[in-house]
């Protein structure tokens, strides 16, 4: 008689795996290893005086490092950037989400409507902002106008306000996000533990402090880490509304590597740039998760 | 208390809304409605922008290569996703944890950065402007959404169904088809259905990749913005066209939409 078979022997064979991670190292890990290997290179398609391809080792690195002064500045754009959308968004978005728990079944069931802004294509959504607040007939710039606000030209144009508008652009589109996935977060804390505490007198604030933030908390985490993870990145909406402009006022590390690979054709020094943006993503993820998982409030 | 929540609830919808609204408004307006000096909420609706959309070969190409692109990324993208979900729900737990994280360490990736590799490779085997330079790179974009969803479901599903199976003597491809797919069908849908919004949305590779022959819908719409003058009424009706299919998506997985959102860090 067959003995039956165990639990390893239902093993499903890996080669059922093999032509998708054969496509993700493809598009993924060989272009990375592509990148390891130009950055170490002088390789320019424009210029024509380098011999494409000359070996020059880590001096792409050192002039990304310290002495690219638009790169610094642009990097330091970006942080901005995704620091203050991603705060805004948690923020706003954890006192939304407290408020929307009390309307449950009534807020749920408008979902689909509320995050539809983060399912639109970030170039729809670029030009619906061009389109609303355009100079001359964009209705929202009517009614700053109608109310006295002089406004004769796009917020996006000048130079003070367009990185804000950029960020306000940001929060706009998943803002409405965050606070849904916090708001099923906070629905799904046992209300037993909120009742008994409730019972014995506690307020609401220690209510939240003591019961619902520690049990969101992973879902704090992680909700900021991928928002950030997204906002260093930007990229389509820079490049639509204000391809980096007014000036470099709006330029992100994404545009700035874009202007320097696809405008100025310098492959070696932006597949550097390149390799460094695909570290710092990594390793400010991490560092952000580690700092947010480490904090003394106890998020 | 409640007042405030049904306050903010209602400031979220219109805020959300407001945009798509309007553009769906400004697709049914003739160019001078369109151009006033105040915005007109009452107007007569016209479909000469849509008409127009339609008579213009390059529009249409454009509607077809977004088409073509999402539907042929989508089944790459399921087609190679699922079995490799299905044995990364059923490997061990150590070689799951490293190949899940590796997946979804793709999702990382800037894309500005491994563009030009890309941009090199595809030029180097003649696919730039291609459909299927840009259904290649969209069906990798979205292995990880697509795995990582798959193995949820498939871990759903008890091994004793398949232990039964195999000891009827079927093979784990048989087992697969016959026995696992039809018991995870819901997770096919959503996964395709979000496979197929994010090529649909993607803009940066499709720009890259493309420059006439090919150009899907994200990419031509902005070049409707020109310094000689922008035909917003073309762009409205392009817009709700591209806009219609996700409301579609979104009215359909309502409920999976926030699962959908934050793979990777929400089972």
């Amino acid at each position: 008689m067959m003995k039956p078979k165990s639990q390893s022997q239902v093993g499903v064979p890996s080669y059922l795996a093999g032509p998708a991670f054969l496509l993700l190292c493809l598009i993924f890990l060989v272009p990375f290893l592509m990148m390891l290997a130009l950055s170490m290179t002088e390789y320019n398609l424009i210029k024509e005086a380098a011999s494409p391809g000359e070996w020059i080792g880590l001096s792409n690195y050192v002039k990304a490092i310290w002495t690219d002064e638009f790169l610094r500045q642009s990097l330091l754009r970006t942080l901005v950037f995704a620091g203050v959308s991603v705060s805004c968004e948690m923020v706003l978005g954890l006192v939304i989400a407290l408020a929307l728990v009390q309307l449950d079944l009534v807020a749920r069931r408008f979902i689909p409507l509320i995050v539809l802004p983060s399912l639109l294509s970030p170039v729809l959504i670029a030009l619906m902002w061009l389109f609303l607040l355009h100079p001359q007939y964009g209705p929202v710039l009517w009614i700053c106008r109608e109310i006295g606000m002089s406004l004769r030209e796009s917020p996006f144009a000048r130079a003070d306000i367009a990185l804000i508008m950029i960020i306000i652009m940001d929060i706009w589109q998943w803002l409405p996000f965050v606070s849904v996935v916090l708001m099923l977060g906070i629905l799904g804390v046992p209300q037993s533990a909120i009742e008994s505490a409730m019972v014995d007198g506690a307020t609401e604030i220690y209510i939240l402090k003591t019961i619902i933030l520690p049990v969101i908390r992973p879902l704090l985490l992680g909700v900021t880490v991928l928002r950030f993870i997204d906002a260093f990145r930007e990229f389509d909406r820079v490049f639509i509304v204000t391809g980096g402009g007014p000036g470099m006022t709006t330029e992100t590390v994404g545009f700035y590597l874009w202007r320097t690979t696809f405008k100025y054709w310098d492959i070696g020094y932006g597949s550097a740039i390149g390799i460094l943006f695909y570290i710092a993503v990594a390793v400010l993820s991490y560092l952000l998760y580690r700092a947010l998982t480490r904090s003394p409030i106890h998020l | 208390m409640k007042y405030i929540a049904w306050f903010i609830l209602a400031v979220l919808l219109t805020s959300a809304l407001v945009p798509s609204v309007w553009l769906g408004l400004t697709s049914l307006k003739t160019r001078r409605d369109i151009l006033a000096d105040r915005p007109r909420l009452a107007f007569s609706p016209t479909l000469d922008n849509y008409r127009e959309v339609f008579y213009s070969r390059q529009a249409v190409s454009t509607l077809i290569n977004s088409i073509v692109i999402v539907s042929g990324s989508t089944l790459l993208a399921m087609f190679l996703g699922v079995p490799a979900a299905y044995y990364l729900s059923r490997c061990g737990v150590k070689r799951r944890r490293t190949l899940m994280l590796s997946v979804l360490s793709t999702r990382m990736a800037p894309p500005v950065a491994i563009g030009l590799p890309l941009f090199l490779m595809m030029r180097y085997t003649g696919l730039l402007d291609t459909r299927t330079a840009v259904v290649i790179v969209h069906a990798a974009i979205n292995l990880s959404l697509v795995i990582w969803l798959m193995v949820g479901y498939f871990d759903e599903v008890p091994r004793v169904t398949e232990e039964a199976a195999m000891l009827d003597g079927d093979t784990s491809v048989g087992v697969l088809r016959r026995v696992v797919i039809p018991l995870v069908l819901p997770g096919i849908g959503v996964s395709s259905l979000f496979a197929a919004v994010g090529s649909w949305n993607e803009f940066f590779f499709a720009m890259l990749l493309t420059s006439f022959d090919a150009r899907p819908l994200t990419v031509s719409l902005p070049a409707l913005v020109t310094p000689q003058g922008t035909h917003w009424g073309q762009i409205a009706a392009l817009g709700c066209l591209s806009i219609a299919p996700i409301i579609i998506a979104a009215a359909i997985a309502r409920r999976y939409l926030v699962r959908v959102l934050t793979y990777g860090i929400l089972k």
